[in-house]
């Protein structure tokens, strides 16, 4: 029997050949982990022995400007691939399954399950800000060899977890990086689902779940028979390799399908919880801050307050960048008691109006991300060309690069497609709004009166990126 | 398969060997007129609070210039914290560092050297000097600290520790 597209999937990349047999290929993750360690390694050597003055080492500019800075643009296309080849995960997944790429049968863990109280964005959140807030403080990107040890600390606490933890525990509940990926996936132009839903309802033996001699039991503990969003799929292909029934689809779709999605039915599952949404709004909050700080704006309220009140900068930094976020929960907590009570209906109360909003604006925060990163890897990017040539400060000159002043694109250029981009995240954001409402609502009045509130921040909120883009920004370095 | 993964490895750990040749090696050089001044030093990088031995050549047509009194003057350049705009560029901007002033003697012939503890890490700007007059100004990038190899070590260590405990566990259970 044919199976029928679902509305807004355009095709399924396991009907290409190539693609299946490489998908469902046991060497797969194995062989991009691998080339992603060789370029930790390169990193790490720099980090260690290389130049310490930042801008002049590969470590630092890969990581900070390159790396950090493509995340994002990742998740636009890819959803969560990255974490395919994540190579902080490949030392840990080895060690806990004692085999490199092979189904191993033995594991090397306690396999304890993560405390229930753990089981959501809070831990991954609370890293994520640590890391931005040390990544402003101390001067990370300046200073390589904390990059190294940050890197390294991360590869140790993925091995612990890993040791203590079923499966990937710390890609789940811990990684700091997840915090944004498991967000921004929802809006990628790919996804991995199941083929027939009948078929899965009539499975009998879940091998995705369970796991068997061809694969692995899906890592981050989802259920891929009755997966809808991208959340928490990695794409490991595990599921590929472990079904029976060969159900399982990668498929090129609509972007932001998992936002536009029509019907209640979506938002209700626990996929969709309270914490995910808390970070799609602290995000809206960080996000411009980061870039505000960035300015000569921030710079003389800085000084203006660290004299004003006597405190140092760290301090006031701290401070500042706490209360962003914390403002920014306050502010979407009042609009969706706003939004509640425009709604005149009390079916839905302001916390289900905050978690289901709050993904509604997640293509803003993305683009706005997006948007900041423009500067990082079009201007300041275009150092990785001397530093090719160079790349631990040895005074090398390998492809006779080093030392060369390169210009991607005008600042003038970068600025109008920052603007550009801000716009669009606007304008999906506020039809992702639209279309929640007339979920919500039948009536299309009551529609409009809940989602105003929204869209009166959502507005506010687009001007004071565009205004914060519109400042000239330091560099990183 | 197995082919590739040893080739990789292998092309790995010849690139690290090849890179981690060579310490002490020229850091920077500049052209001054008729004068080429390149200076090395040993550590590659210094790291503050440690001695490092600095080496200036000076050569002039391409002969090693002999006999000279060559003397550095050694600043911090400003703003090596915080989002550095400044960073490297400027010695006049921000809060201006002492300089210090130190002589070189004469090793081998062209070639000066001398020994120097830098205070704080960051990038500093070396101001050669030929007798009174300035021949050219270097940039040399200080460490701020010896790399943390304890703590690397405790990092590595703690997993692997861990993982031993863990199969020492399972097995002894498997054998109870």
């Amino acid at each position: 029997m044919a199976v029928t597209k679902r509305a807004g999937v355009y095709k399924d990349l396991m009907e290409i050949g190539w693609f299946k047999r490489l998908m469902k290929w046991r060497g797969l993750q194995f062989t991009l982990q691998a080339i992603g360690l060789a370029f930790f390694g390169v990193i790490i050597y720099a980090g260690l022995f290389g130049t310490p003055k930042g801008i002049n080492n590969i470590g630092s500019t890969i990581t900070w400007l390159i790396w950090w800075a493509l995340i994002p643009v990742t998740m636009l296309v890819a959803a969560r691939g990255w974490c395919l080849a994540c190579p902080w995960i490949a030392p840990a997944n080895w060690l806990q399954r004692l085999a490199f790429w092979r189904k191993g049968k033995r594991t090397l863990s306690l396999n304890l399950k993560v405390p229930k109280f753990m089981r959501n964005f809070g831990l991954m959140l609370v890293l994520f800000l640590i890391l931005h807030w040390a990544n402003s403080n101390f001067d990370l990107a300046e200073r390589p060899e904390t990059t190294v040890y940050l890197a390294l600390g991360l590869f140790s606490l993925a091995i612990v977890v890993s040791l203590v933890f079923e499966k990937n525990s710390f890609c789940r509940y811990v990684c700091p990086v997840g915090a944004i990926i498991a967000p921004y996936s929802l809006s990628a132009p790919i996804e991995l689902r199941n083929k027939d839903a009948e078929v899965c309802r009539n499975c009998k033996t879940r091998d995705c779940v369970k796991g068997n001699e061809r694969g692995y039991a899906c890592p981050m503990m989802i259920f891929p028979y009755a997966i809808d969003r991208n959340t928490h799929c990695i794409l490991c292909t595990e599921c590929v390799k472990t079904c029976p029934n060969d159900n399982i689809s990668i498929n090129i779709r609509r972007p932001f399908l998992d936002i536009f999605k029509e019907g209640l039915g979506f938002l209700r599952t626990r996929d969709v919880s309270l914490s995910l949404s808390v970070i799609s709004v602290v995000l809206l909050g960080a996000i411009p801050f980061h870039n505000l700080e960035m300015t000569s704006v921030y710079g003389s309220l800085s000084a203006s307050l660290t004299g004003g009140l006597g405190v140092n900068e760290t301090v006031l930094q701290t401070v500042l960048f706490l209360m962003t976020g914390v403002i920014a929960v306050f502010i979407f907590l009042g609009c969706s008691w706003l939004a509640r009570r425009g709604g005149g209906d009390s079916q839905y109360g302001t916390k289900r109006i905050f978690i289901w909003f709050a993904l509604a604006f997640i293509p803003l925060a993305i683009s706005s991300h997006v948007a900041h990163n423009y500067f990082h890897l079009l201007e300041e990017g275009a150092i990785i060309i001397p530093n090719l040539s160079d790349p631990f400060g040895f005074g090398w000159n390998l492809f006779g690069t080093a030392g060369a002043s390169v210009t991607l694109l005008s600042p003038t250029i970068i600025n109008n497609l920052q603007f550009l981009t801000i716009g669009f995240g606007f304008l999906a954001s506020g039809y992702a709004m639209y279309r929640l409402s007339l979920n919500m609502f039948s009536r299309q009045g009551q529609a409009f009166r809940i989602m105003s509130p929204m869209l009166i921040l959502l507005t506010g909120i687009a001007s004071f990126y565009i205004w914060v883009l519109s400042i000239p920004m330091n560099t990183r370095f | 398969m197995k082919k590739f993964v040893v080739m990789l490895l292998t092309l790995a750990l010849v690139s690290a060997l090849g890179l981690t040749l060579g310490c002490g090696s020229a850091l920077a050089d500049g052209v001054h007129g008729e004068d080429m001044v390149v200076l090395s030093s040993n550590p590659r990088f210094p790291v503050a609070g440690e001695q490092a031995q600095l080496t200036i050549q000076i050569m002039q047509d391409g002969e090693p210039e002999e006999g000279l009194e060559v003397m550095v003057l050694v600043q911090k350049l400003a703003g090596t914290g915080g989002h550095a705009d400044d960073m490297g560029e400027d010695l006049a901007g921000g809060e201006a560092a002492a300089a210090e002033m130190f002589s070189l003697s004469e090793a081998s012939p062209g070639a000066y050297t001398g020994n120097y503890t830098f205070e704080q890490g960051g990038v500093y700007m070396l101001m050669i000097h030929k007798g009174s007059e300035m021949i050219d100004e270097l940039e040399l990038p200080v460490r701020f600290g010896p790399i943390a190899w304890p703590f690397i070590v405790v990092l590595g260590a703690v997993p692997l520790l861990l993982a031993g405990a863990l199969a020492v566990i399972k097995s002894v259970r498997k054998e109870w």
